[in-house]
């Protein structure tokens, strides 16, 4: 049966996409809301949820102990929190922050730059690094260089993200190549492989037995035919490098998004809790669908 | 490519015999403090000196590949036994279950892992016993850790349900359940087999991670995580203290030699 796939406008062309837009936005929209749902829930039914150190403060008077067990009244239940949230974000008002006493608008607003910049710039140097790396050894087929960049990445996978953290922190390294660090030996074994598959094509071999310059063999023959590979690469490590971001954030004391998820799940912030785990769901999920949307139409014309 | 394998499964081995039978390399427990020589320099009877507490650092560091090395694999092997029920189950069945796994499988991959698991560890007791915060840490990983192989198997047993050992089985009149259990998860061993090899690795430094945190094992017992905490600290640490970080590299390295090179991406 030959069923007609339906089609979109991106970049000005007509694209064919694998499902309708309507449909995966709201496949997005339903993971975004069940994963808060899920966080609120957790949080809410966790041993000790809802005791406040200020209700061990003799300081303060009885009213202002029964102000502190009220301020939790409205987190009790889940879904009425979970719903009540939802009213106070489509009205543009996010939550407040309990364990930070400030806003979580002011505190996203303060912090999102912080992150960004850490991540665009290890994933932008972990980029880097492994087409460095890749490129010469599947083009070029350099075996020494194959070797050393095989064990450079093994070394770099067999560490932990916090671990890589310390060791280039001591080291008096910056941040950024720390994420790059990480991100790399996932990125390189990856790209590596796509690479070489892309390279053994029969119209790659042709070119080569043509004499083709190794420049226009990369970039016509090798890359531009794996661009739909690499696409969905880069929507995956956006995920990965704001993981490494929360471990890294945390050791290096540097103020960003992946601190405060670290410092939210250790105090209990709920709201805080929240508000993260819908919008890294939806930042996760809206670049899966971007490759997605790119993807099948790349196939199409390849 | 053989001998580099064989190399890296005997020094496994020898690593996982070490750990178990520490008292071989040292004589001191553990968690016992000679509190007459806290940071005590490397020595005779201290190879790799003590710590804080006066505790011996290799004894630590054995007991700490022993949590490692055998909870990790625990661990790898709940979160094969969950992708196998919910990949096995969703990829064979179809229908409704099998979109509200897909759906459970694209929320747990759309959160980074270590955001989830520090969130999930977070929400746990910190105050327990050792043993306990060791059981929860490595079984919440354990937990946690299903979802990338439950797709792998998913897709699996969604092809083998249109296999003609399929058809012909329930041709044959043999119940759904069966079928599954008799046909379709023993082809897709591989595919677990493979998934629970991959998990080892990932799950020891997820551990170290959660550690370096402070949200893995509790002291006293130690772990390669908790073993870590010292380097976070403002103070210059000795090479000794970079020893657990040394062992992890190498034995992590040497679980990415014994299997073949595939990208588990998380």
């Amino acid at each position: 049966m030959n069923r007609q796939m339906p089609t979109t406008e991106f970049d000005g062309r007509s694209l064919t996409v694998a499902a309708p837009i309507p449909r995966a936005l709201l496949r997005i929209a339903a993971t975004a809301l069940a994963g808060g749902l899920l966080s609120a829930a957790m949080v809410r039914f966790s041993p000790g949820f809802g005791l406040d150190e200020q209700q061990l403060d003799a300081r303060l008077s009885r009213e202002s102990q029964e102000a502190v067990l009220r301020s939790h009244d409205q987190e009790r239940n889940p879904l009425r929190f979970y719903a009540a949230w939802w009213k106070r974000v489509l009205a543009g008002d996010l939550g407040f922050s309990q364990s930070l006493n400030r806003p979580i608008r002011e505190l996203l607003a303060d912090r999102a730059p912080a992150t960004l910049d850490l991540t665009l710039w290890g994933m932008g140097g972990a980029w880097v690094l492994a087409m460095v790396f890749s490129v010469p050894v599947v083009v070029r087929r350099l075996r020494r260089l194959a070797a050393l960049s095989s064990v450079f990445s093994g070394m770099a996978a067999s560490l932990p993200a916090a671990g890589i953290a310390i060791l280039l922190f001591r080291l008096g390294g910056s941040a950024k190549w720390m994420i790059a660090l990480v991100l790399f030996p996932r990125l390189y074994q990856y790209l590596r492989n796509v690479l070489q598959q892309a390279s053994g094509m029969p119209h790659v071999l042709l070119a080569r037995a043509k004499g083709l310059r190794w420049q226009p063999l990369l970039w016509r023959h090798v890359l531009w035919p794996a661009r739909a590979q690499l696409i969905a690469l880069v929507a995956v490590s956006i995920n990965m490098a704001f993981g490494a971001a929360v471990a890294i954030e945390a050791i290096c004391d540097i103020p960003g998004l992946g601190q405060l998820a670290w410092k939210a799940a250790t105090a209990r912030d709920l709201p805080v809790l929240v508000v993260l785990t819908v919008m890294i769901a939806l930042v996760t999920q809206m670049s899966n669908l971007v490759a997605d949307l790119c993807t099948p139409a790349v196939r199409s014309q390849s | 490519m053989k001998a580099i394998r064989n190399l890296a499964g005997t020094l496994l081995l020898f690593l996982l015999l070490a750990a178990l039978y520490p008292s071989v390399l040292t004589r001191a427990p553990y968690d016992r403090q000679f509190r007459e020589l806290p940071d005590a320099p490397v020595s005779r009877q201290f190879p790799l000196g003590t710590d804080e507490l006066g505790r011996d650092r290799l004894s630590r560091l054995l007991y700490g590949t022993r949590v490692s090395l055998l909870a990790a694999p625990a661990a790898a092997l709940l979160s094969t036994i969950l992708a196998a029920l919910v990949g096995g189950l969703a990829g064979f069945l179809g229908g409704w279950f099998d979109r509200a796994a897909v759906a459970a499988i694209d929320l747990m991959l759309s959160l980074p892992w270590l955001f989830l698991l520090i969130m999930v560890r977070a929400t746990l007791p910190l105050n327990l016993p050792a043993l306990v915060s060791a059981l929860v840490t490595f079984g919440l990983i354990g937990l946690l850790g299903w979802a990338p192989a439950a797709r792998i198997v998913r897709a699996g047993c969604r092809t083998l349900r249109c296999s003609d050992l399929v058809v012909q089985a329930r041709a044959c009149g043999i119940r759904d359940g069966r079928v599954l259990v008799k046909h379709v998860l023993p082809n897709v061993r591989p595919i677990l087999a493979a998934q629970f090899r991959a998990s080892i690795p990932i799950y020891i430094l997820a551990e170290a991670n959660l550690g370096l945190l402070g949200l893995g094992v509790a002291d006293p017992l130690p772990s390669w995580g908790n073993l870590l905490r010292p380097l976070e600290s403002g103070l210059a640490p000795d090479w000794a203290a970079w020893a657990p970080l040394i062992l992890m590299l190498v034995v992590v390295s040497c679980f990415y030699l014994t299997q073949p090179s595939e990208v588990v991406v998380r």
